[in-house]
Protein backbone atom coordinates (compact mmCIF):
# COMPACT_ATOMS: atom_id res chain seq x y z
CA UNK A 1 0.00 0.00 0.00
CA UNK A 2 1.59 3.32 -1.11
CA UNK A 3 1.47 6.04 1.98
CA UNK A 4 -1.15 8.23 -0.21
CA UNK A 5 -3.17 4.72 0.07
CA UNK A 6 -2.77 4.46 3.83
CA UNK A 7 -3.47 8.30 4.27
CA UNK A 8 -6.76 7.66 3.10
CA UNK A 9 -7.62 4.15 4.76
CA UNK A 10 -6.46 6.53 7.81
CA UNK A 11 -9.39 8.95 7.21
CA UNK A 12 -11.84 6.52 5.95
CA UNK A 13 -11.41 4.61 9.49
CA UNK A 14 -11.49 8.12 11.45
CA UNK A 15 -15.02 9.21 9.81
CA UNK A 16 -16.87 7.60 12.53
CA UNK A 17 -15.13 8.78 15.92
CA UNK A 18 -15.36 12.38 13.58
CA UNK A 19 -18.68 12.77 13.18
CA UNK A 20 -19.10 11.66 16.62
CA UNK A 21 -17.24 14.54 18.09
CA UNK A 22 -18.27 17.24 15.59
CA UNK A 23 -22.24 15.99 16.45
CA UNK A 24 -21.83 16.58 19.89
CA UNK A 25 -20.20 20.31 19.25
CA UNK A 26 -22.59 21.12 16.78
CA UNK A 27 -26.22 19.31 17.72
CA UNK A 28 -27.07 18.51 14.25
CA UNK A 29 -25.83 16.18 11.88
CA UNK A 30 -25.89 18.04 8.89
CA UNK A 31 -24.08 21.33 10.26
CA UNK A 32 -21.32 18.12 12.04
CA UNK A 33 -20.85 16.26 8.45
CA UNK A 34 -20.06 19.66 6.43
CA UNK A 35 -17.42 20.14 9.40
CA UNK A 36 -16.74 17.04 8.91
CA UNK A 37 -16.04 17.07 5.11
CA UNK A 38 -13.82 20.20 5.34
CA UNK A 39 -11.86 18.20 8.22
CA UNK A 40 -11.10 15.66 5.26
CA UNK A 41 -10.67 18.06 2.77
CA UNK A 42 -7.81 19.97 4.96
CA UNK A 43 -6.26 16.96 6.25
CA UNK A 44 -5.86 15.86 2.42
CA UNK A 45 -4.30 18.64 1.43
CA UNK A 46 -2.00 18.52 4.33
CA UNK A 47 -0.80 15.09 4.19
CA UNK A 48 2.39 15.90 3.74
CA UNK A 49 2.64 17.64 6.88
CA UNK A 50 1.34 14.70 8.51
CA UNK A 51 3.81 11.93 9.60
CA UNK A 52 3.07 8.52 9.24
CA UNK A 53 3.21 6.55 12.47
CA UNK A 54 1.68 9.17 14.53
CA UNK A 55 -1.49 9.78 16.22
CA UNK A 56 -3.70 10.51 13.66
CA UNK A 57 -6.74 10.88 15.14
CA UNK A 58 -5.43 13.67 17.36
CA UNK A 59 -4.45 15.43 14.43
CA UNK A 60 -8.03 15.42 13.00
CA UNK A 61 -9.32 16.08 16.00
CA UNK A 62 -6.89 19.30 15.68
CA UNK A 63 -8.04 19.87 12.34
CA UNK A 64 -12.12 19.56 12.88
CA UNK A 65 -11.98 21.74 16.27
CA UNK A 66 -10.35 24.45 14.33
CA UNK A 67 -12.45 24.42 11.87
CA UNK A 68 -15.67 24.38 14.12
CA UNK A 69 -14.54 27.55 16.42
CA UNK A 70 -13.82 29.25 13.21
CA UNK A 71 -16.90 28.56 12.61
CA UNK A 72 -18.39 29.72 16.12
CA UNK A 73 -16.87 32.82 15.65
CA UNK A 74 -18.79 33.79 12.38
CA UNK A 75 -22.41 32.45 13.99
CA UNK A 76 -21.80 33.52 17.18
CA UNK A 77 -25.17 34.78 17.30
CA UNK A 78 -27.08 32.04 16.46
CA UNK A 79 -28.28 29.60 18.91
CA UNK A 80 -27.81 26.08 18.44
CA UNK A 81 -29.97 23.98 14.99
CA UNK A 82 -32.83 22.85 16.51
CA UNK A 83 -32.92 19.73 14.62
CA UNK A 84 -30.49 18.56 16.28
CA UNK A 85 -32.37 18.45 19.34
CA UNK A 86 -35.67 17.61 17.60
CA UNK A 87 -33.60 14.25 16.29
CA UNK A 88 -31.81 13.23 19.20
CA UNK A 89 -35.51 12.40 20.47
CA UNK A 90 -35.85 10.20 17.88
CA UNK A 91 -32.32 8.01 18.62
CA UNK A 92 -33.09 6.34 21.45
CA UNK A 93 -36.20 4.22 21.93
CA UNK A 94 -38.15 5.49 24.75
CA UNK A 95 -36.80 6.85 27.81
CA UNK A 96 -36.49 2.93 30.31
CA UNK A 97 -37.32 3.49 33.86
CA UNK A 98 -34.61 5.68 36.19
CA UNK A 99 -32.19 6.82 32.45
CA UNK A 100 -32.21 10.29 31.34
CA UNK A 101 -34.00 11.06 28.38
CA UNK A 102 -31.77 11.71 25.69
CA UNK A 103 -33.08 14.70 23.59
CA UNK A 104 -33.15 16.23 27.32
CA UNK A 105 -29.55 15.21 27.67
CA UNK A 106 -28.36 16.35 24.42
CA UNK A 107 -30.15 19.81 24.26
CA UNK A 108 -28.35 20.42 27.64
CA UNK A 109 -24.99 19.42 26.48
CA UNK A 110 -25.87 22.10 23.76
CA UNK A 111 -26.11 24.71 26.52
CA UNK A 112 -22.38 24.33 27.61
CA UNK A 113 -19.80 26.40 27.06
CA UNK A 114 -17.89 24.65 23.77
CA UNK A 115 -14.71 24.70 26.08
CA UNK A 116 -16.43 22.44 28.30
CA UNK A 117 -18.42 20.46 25.95
CA UNK A 118 -15.53 19.66 23.82
CA UNK A 119 -13.46 18.58 26.89
CA UNK A 120 -16.59 16.53 27.41
CA UNK A 121 -17.08 15.05 24.87
CA UNK A 122 -13.24 14.16 24.18
CA UNK A 123 -12.79 12.65 27.97
CA UNK A 124 -16.30 11.45 28.82
CA UNK A 125 -17.50 10.23 25.28
CA UNK A 126 -14.70 9.70 23.24
CA UNK A 127 -12.66 8.24 26.41
CA UNK A 128 -9.35 9.73 25.79
CA UNK A 129 -7.08 10.31 28.38
CA UNK A 130 -6.80 13.74 29.74
CA UNK A 131 -3.63 14.03 28.32
CA UNK A 132 -4.46 13.48 24.93
CA UNK A 133 -7.26 15.98 25.49
CA UNK A 134 -5.25 18.65 26.73
CA UNK A 135 -3.06 18.13 23.86
CA UNK A 136 -6.13 18.46 21.44
CA UNK A 137 -7.61 21.59 22.98
CA UNK A 138 -3.77 23.07 23.74
CA UNK A 139 -4.33 23.99 27.29
CA UNK A 140 -2.90 21.95 30.43
CA UNK A 141 -4.36 18.56 31.73
CA UNK A 142 -5.23 20.90 34.87
CA UNK A 143 -7.29 22.92 32.46
CA UNK A 144 -8.67 19.70 30.89
CA UNK A 145 -9.37 17.99 34.52
CA UNK A 146 -11.55 21.19 35.52
CA UNK A 147 -13.21 21.98 32.15
CA UNK A 148 -14.70 18.22 32.82
CA UNK A 149 -15.80 18.58 35.51
CA UNK A 150 -17.10 22.21 35.86
CA UNK A 151 -19.01 20.76 32.72
CA UNK A 152 -20.29 17.62 34.62
CA UNK A 153 -21.77 20.05 37.58
CA UNK A 154 -23.04 22.06 34.91
CA UNK A 155 -25.00 19.19 33.27
CA UNK A 156 -26.16 17.98 36.39
CA UNK A 157 -27.36 21.06 37.42
CA UNK A 158 -29.29 21.85 34.19
CA UNK A 159 -30.63 18.45 34.32
CA UNK A 160 -31.88 18.91 37.75
CA UNK A 161 -34.20 22.02 36.51
CA UNK A 162 -37.70 21.80 36.22
CA UNK A 163 -38.60 21.31 32.15
CA UNK A 164 -38.66 24.63 30.22
CA UNK A 165 -40.25 26.18 27.65
CA UNK A 166 -37.49 25.66 24.98
CA UNK A 167 -36.99 22.50 26.98
CA UNK A 168 -40.14 21.32 25.60
CA UNK A 169 -39.29 21.77 22.20
CA UNK A 170 -36.87 18.57 22.32
CA UNK A 171 -39.82 16.14 23.30
CA UNK A 172 -40.48 16.49 19.30
CA UNK A 173 -40.12 13.67 17.72
CA UNK A 174 -38.84 13.14 13.88
CA UNK A 175 -35.65 14.35 12.45
CA UNK A 176 -33.00 13.77 10.45
CA UNK A 177 -31.59 10.68 12.15
CA UNK A 178 -34.42 8.56 11.84
CA UNK A 179 -33.45 7.32 8.97
CA UNK A 180 -29.48 6.86 9.69
CA UNK A 181 -30.65 5.04 12.92
CA UNK A 182 -32.06 2.86 10.82
CA UNK A 183 -28.74 2.07 8.36
CA UNK A 184 -27.31 1.60 11.72
CA UNK A 185 -26.98 -2.24 12.19
CA UNK A 186 -25.40 -2.39 8.45
CA UNK A 187 -22.13 -0.61 9.94
CA UNK A 188 -18.84 -2.28 10.09
CA UNK A 189 -19.69 -4.58 7.20
CA UNK B 1 -34.92 5.25 46.51
CA UNK B 2 -36.92 7.16 43.44
CA UNK B 3 -35.10 10.08 42.63
CA UNK B 4 -37.59 12.39 42.40
CA UNK B 5 -35.29 14.76 39.71
CA UNK B 6 -35.37 12.08 37.27
CA UNK B 7 -35.60 13.53 33.75
CA UNK B 8 -39.08 12.56 32.51
CA UNK B 9 -40.76 12.77 35.82
CA UNK B 10 -39.82 16.59 36.93
CA UNK B 11 -43.38 17.69 35.62
CA UNK B 12 -45.39 18.77 38.70
CA UNK B 13 -47.56 15.80 39.23
CA UNK B 14 -48.62 13.62 42.14
CA UNK B 15 -45.82 13.47 44.69
CA UNK B 16 -43.60 15.62 43.07
CA UNK B 17 -43.95 19.48 44.34
CA UNK B 18 -44.61 22.22 41.85
CA UNK B 19 -41.18 24.11 40.16
CA UNK B 20 -42.04 27.51 42.19
CA UNK B 21 -41.71 25.32 45.21
CA UNK B 22 -37.97 24.22 44.69
CA UNK B 23 -34.34 26.08 46.14
CA UNK B 24 -31.52 25.64 44.66
CA UNK B 25 -30.39 23.94 47.69
CA UNK B 26 -33.14 20.95 47.14
CA UNK B 27 -31.36 19.89 43.62
CA UNK B 28 -27.66 19.36 45.23
CA UNK B 29 -28.29 15.79 46.40
CA UNK B 30 -29.09 14.52 42.91
CA UNK B 31 -26.05 15.59 41.73
CA UNK B 32 -24.48 12.79 43.89
CA UNK B 33 -23.20 9.64 41.61
CA UNK B 34 -26.77 8.58 40.49
CA UNK B 35 -26.82 11.41 38.32
CA UNK B 36 -23.45 11.45 37.29
CA UNK B 37 -22.88 7.96 36.66
CA UNK B 38 -26.25 8.27 34.09
CA UNK B 39 -24.58 11.23 32.41
CA UNK B 40 -21.57 9.43 31.93
CA UNK B 41 -23.90 6.75 30.54
CA UNK B 42 -25.60 9.36 28.17
CA UNK B 43 -22.05 10.47 26.82
CA UNK B 44 -20.46 6.69 26.06
CA UNK B 45 -24.11 6.39 24.41
CA UNK B 46 -23.81 9.03 22.36
CA UNK B 47 -20.62 8.13 21.00
CA UNK B 48 -21.54 4.81 20.53
CA UNK B 49 -24.66 5.52 18.25
CA UNK B 50 -22.61 7.35 15.74
CA UNK B 51 -19.90 4.87 15.56
CA UNK B 52 -22.66 2.16 14.59
CA UNK B 53 -23.70 4.22 11.59
CA UNK B 54 -22.73 3.68 8.21
CA UNK B 55 -20.19 6.03 7.21
CA UNK B 56 -21.94 8.37 5.04
CA UNK B 57 -21.55 7.95 1.21
CA UNK B 58 -20.60 11.72 0.70
CA UNK B 59 -17.09 10.52 2.47
CA UNK B 60 -16.19 7.66 0.65
CA UNK B 61 -16.70 9.32 -2.58
CA UNK B 62 -14.84 12.16 -1.54
CA UNK B 63 -12.04 10.56 -0.42
CA UNK B 64 -12.19 8.50 -3.53
CA UNK B 65 -12.02 11.62 -5.44
CA UNK B 66 -8.89 12.78 -3.74
CA UNK B 67 -7.29 9.60 -4.43
CA UNK B 68 -8.32 9.16 -7.72
CA UNK B 69 -7.68 13.45 -8.78
CA UNK B 70 -3.95 12.40 -6.60
CA UNK B 71 -3.47 9.48 -9.70
CA UNK B 72 -4.52 11.65 -12.67
CA UNK B 73 -2.29 14.59 -11.54
CA UNK B 74 0.98 12.61 -11.15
Amino acid sequence: MSDEQEFQQGLLGAIPRLRAFAIGLCGSTGVADDLVQETLLRAWANRNSFQIGTNMMGWLYVILRNGFYAEFRKRKHEVPDIDGLHAAAMVTAPAQEGHLEFGEFRAALLKLPPDQREALLLVGSSGLPYEEAAKICQCAVGTMKSRVSRARTRLAALLSEPLGQDDAATKVTGGWRSAAVELGPAAGE
Amino acid sequence: MQDPFRSGEAKPTGDTPAPGSRTAAEFKPSFGPDLQAQIGDQLRAMHHDVLIEKVPDRFVQLLEQLAKKETKGS
